[in-house]
């Protein structure tokens, strides 16, 4: 994978090397061929100037030459205006004047002395000279030397000789002897061109042959660019240039270079973008693929979800359906017993032998043990089912409790025994509690009711008071003076099915269900229910039950005194 | 005091009858919704025994109804099952009075019937 990737790298690096390198070339031979050109253009706009300077100069001598048309000859007029004529033209040397014989006469210098004594003829300086003298003379045209060596030995020019005719008769020759090094350096002064100079290193030539040329025109390796000849006077002038570093320099050009990068540099990036596209397109894929499975997960997840949510509806319906059932159960005993017991309670009221009576009241007991076993049955079939479902609410105290005593009241007269009743109440009691009220109330009455079955005489106590260590918690308590729990029974009076002895058991009957049920109900709760004897610690002494119910009692309005009948004595 | 018992099953519907026409009451009877509503149309009756499922369904219509009918006329209902287990009974059937649980004892019963009663006098008087 890694491996893949660098290959890739250097396969996109050199792919880009190779597309600049390319480019470059292109782009390297056009700067080349661009500067060539601007060479050459630069180069005739050279020979061009110098061409032009030199007809200028020469046409500017012909005013001097006509002085001798239209007058008479005269020396010094001549040599003024010819002095005046080279301040203008830095570049001419010497003018001089040669009359029809060719025998120089007068003349003007640059320098101090004349180099070339008065009356030599001018076919004794030299083949050139002469050829060019005597065409001017038979022609009546201007002519030129070509590049000559100068007379004063001041370097290379040339002489050019204009012919003064007046009415066809030759007069004579004004020579115009042109040093070049100087007419070149003046000429660059004047046409403000200094570059040129700087830029090439050049060669002038008339008809083949150095006028001037640079001294470092030899040491330059660059290409020569040569002009077309341009016609001067019959001969062909033609100037020769090689760029120096110093036009490279000035027409200095990175454009290829930073062309070729650019480029090289966009398509490594295109390239790795395109790349990056790819592996994110694949990741994507990948992703998706994953997700697709994550999906299938999900679904099957969901279905088993719903499974399991059906099966728990389905067991929350059967569940349901215990509690109708139940419920319905309940109903169904409940009243052909009450029809049984009010038709024992009719018949044990009616007029009737003592015989009977006794019978009835044996029946009217029965019914109702029946009726009490039934209850706690069905009770512990609800337990078992999980029907019993406990439900918080917030509760008003003081009636609760005064429900409480009521009940005990009620059962303490149907009881016929002779019992003391008494309420104790702690002084901070919340006026509300948070319960669920009916399996509370079903508990303290089931307290109650076995405080009363088993105590033959003496008191009994219900006791609320606030417990626990934030003051949360509620104790219930059921305070008989019974005949108390002996020590090695105590763990099984909570256990279903069991009395404490048989005696007892015959003389209280019940199916010993009702201290079990109401611990589990208790501990549905979260409340603990648990005994205590009274001491000492012997049978006869009496029971305590103690209800807690814990974090019931937040709030912290405590009920007014005269809500609660305070320890109401019977 | 006049009485109106409603209670489908007979045998307890006669055991409380004869045992509040021995107290001297004026007893009546009814074993279903429609009878209990055709007794109730044009009596005064002074207090209402109802039992709570009746064949025919639910007996709180007919607490209504005699709420209406009968405005003066208290209300014992009896149940078999703990309905209003956490005392919702006086905001789902304000005109209900007392609920009593089935097994009601006879003395019981007489004991509320008279404090109706007691009460009854004293409103008339």
């Amino acid at each position: 994978m890694t491996r893949n990737r660098w290959s890739d790298m250097l396969g996109a690096i050199t792919l880009c090397a190779i597309v600049a390198g390319a480019t470059w070339f292109m782009l390297d031979k056009e700067r080349a061929n661009r500067l060539a050109e601007k060479a050459q253009i630069e180069t005739d706009f050279q020979l061009r100037v110098l061409h032009r300077d030199i007809l200028l100069r020469v046409n500017s001598l012909r005013h001097i030459a006509s002085l001798w048309r239209i007058g008479d000859f005269d020396a010094d007029l001549f040599v003024s205006e010819a002095q005046d004529y080279m301040a203008q033209f830095p570049g001419v040397h010497a003018v001089r004047f040669a009359d029809a014989d060719l025998r120089l006469r007068f003349a003007a210098h640059r320098g101090e002395d004349a180099i070339i004594p008065f009356g030599t003829r001018i076919e004794e300086l030299g083949d050139r000279r002469r050829t060019a003298s005597r065409d001017a003379m038979r022609t009546g045209k201007v002519t030129i030397t070509g590049a000559v060596d100068l007379r004063d030995g001041s370097g290379r020019g040339f002489i050019a000789f204009i012919p003064v005719f007046r009415n066809e008769e030759f007069l004579g020759l004004v020579t115009l002897a042109f040093n070049a090094d100087a007419w070149k350096q003046d000429l660059l002064l004047i046409n403000d061109h200094h570059d040129y100079d700087r830029n090439f290193a050049s060669r002038i030539e008339i008809s083949g042959a150095t006028l001037q040329q640079d001294p470092e025109f030899n040491a330059t390796t660059t290409p020569t660019i040569n002009t077309e000849p341009i016609d001067l006077f019959g001969h062909d002038l033609r100037v020769q240039s090689r760029p120096t570093p110093n036009f490279t320099l000035a027409n200095r050009d990175i454009s290829p270079e930073v062309s070729a990068l650019l480029l090289g540099g966009l398509l490594f990036v295109g390239y790795m973008q395109l790349m990056l596209l790819l592996r994110s397109s694949r990741a994507e894929a990948r992703a998706e693929e994953s997700n697709a499975k994550l999906r299938e997960a999900n679904t099957a997840l969901a279905l088993e979800v719903d499974d399991r949510r059906r099966a728990e509806a389905a067991a929350r319906k059967s569940q349901n359906a215990t509690s109708r059932f139940l419920t319905t159960m309940s109903h169904e005993i409940r009243t052909p017993l009450n029809a049984i017991m009010g038709m024992f309670q009719l018949i044990e009221a009616a007029d009737i032998p003592e015989r009977h009576r006794k019978q009835a009241a044996a029946g009217y007991a029965s019914s109702q043990r029946l009726f009490r076993g039934l209850t706690n049955v069905l009770e512990v079939s609800r337990l078992d089912a999980g029907a019993l479902t406990i439900v918080e609410d917030t509760a008003l105290s003081a009636p609760l409790i005064n429900g409480w005593q009521a009940t005990l009241e009620g059962m303490v007269i149907r009881s016929g025994k002779p019992l003391q009743m008494q309420l104790d109440l702690g002084d901070d009691l919340p006026e509300t509690i948070r319960v669920d009220a009916g399996r509370v109330t079903q508990i303290v009455t089931n307290l109650l009711d076995n405080a009363v079955r088993f105590t033959a005489e003496g008191g009994i106590t219900l006791s609320v008071r606030r417990a626990g260590r934030g003051r949360d918690d509620l104790k219930i308590q059921v305070i008989d003076t019974g005949k108390g729990i002996p020590e090695d029974r105590k763990h099984t009076i909570f256990k279903r099915f069991y009395q404490l002895d048989n005696g007892l058991a015959r003389q209280h009957q019940g199916s010993g269900l009702g201290l079990s049920i109401c611990r589990e109900i208790a501990r549905l709760m979260g409340a603990t229910l648990t005994h205590a004897n009274r001491v000492p610690l012997d049978v006869g002494s009496g029971s305590t039950f103690t209800l807690r119910l814990h974090n019931v009692a937040k709030d912290r309005h405590t009920s007014t005194q005269s809500e609660l009948a305070l320890g109401e004595v019977m | 005091m006049k009485i109106l018992i409603v209670e489908d099953d007979l045998v307890l519907c006669d055991v409380f009858s004869t045992f509040l026409r021995d107290a001297g009451h004026d007893v009546l009877e009814a074993h279903d919704i429609n009878s209990a509503i055709d007794r109730l149309r044009g009596r005064g009756f002074d207090l209402v025994i109802l039992d709570y499922y009746l064949p025919d369904g639910v007996s709180l219509p007919v607490a209504e109804y005699s709420c209406v009918v009968c405005p003066d006329a208290r209300i014992i209902l009896l149940t078999g099952s703990g309905v209003f287990p956490n005392g919702e009974a006086a905001i789902l059937a304000p005109c209900i009075d007392w609920t009593l649980r089935k097994p009601v004892p006879l003395e019981d019963l007489r004991a509320l019937v008279e404090y109706a009663a007691l009460n009854q006098h004293r409103a008339a008087k």
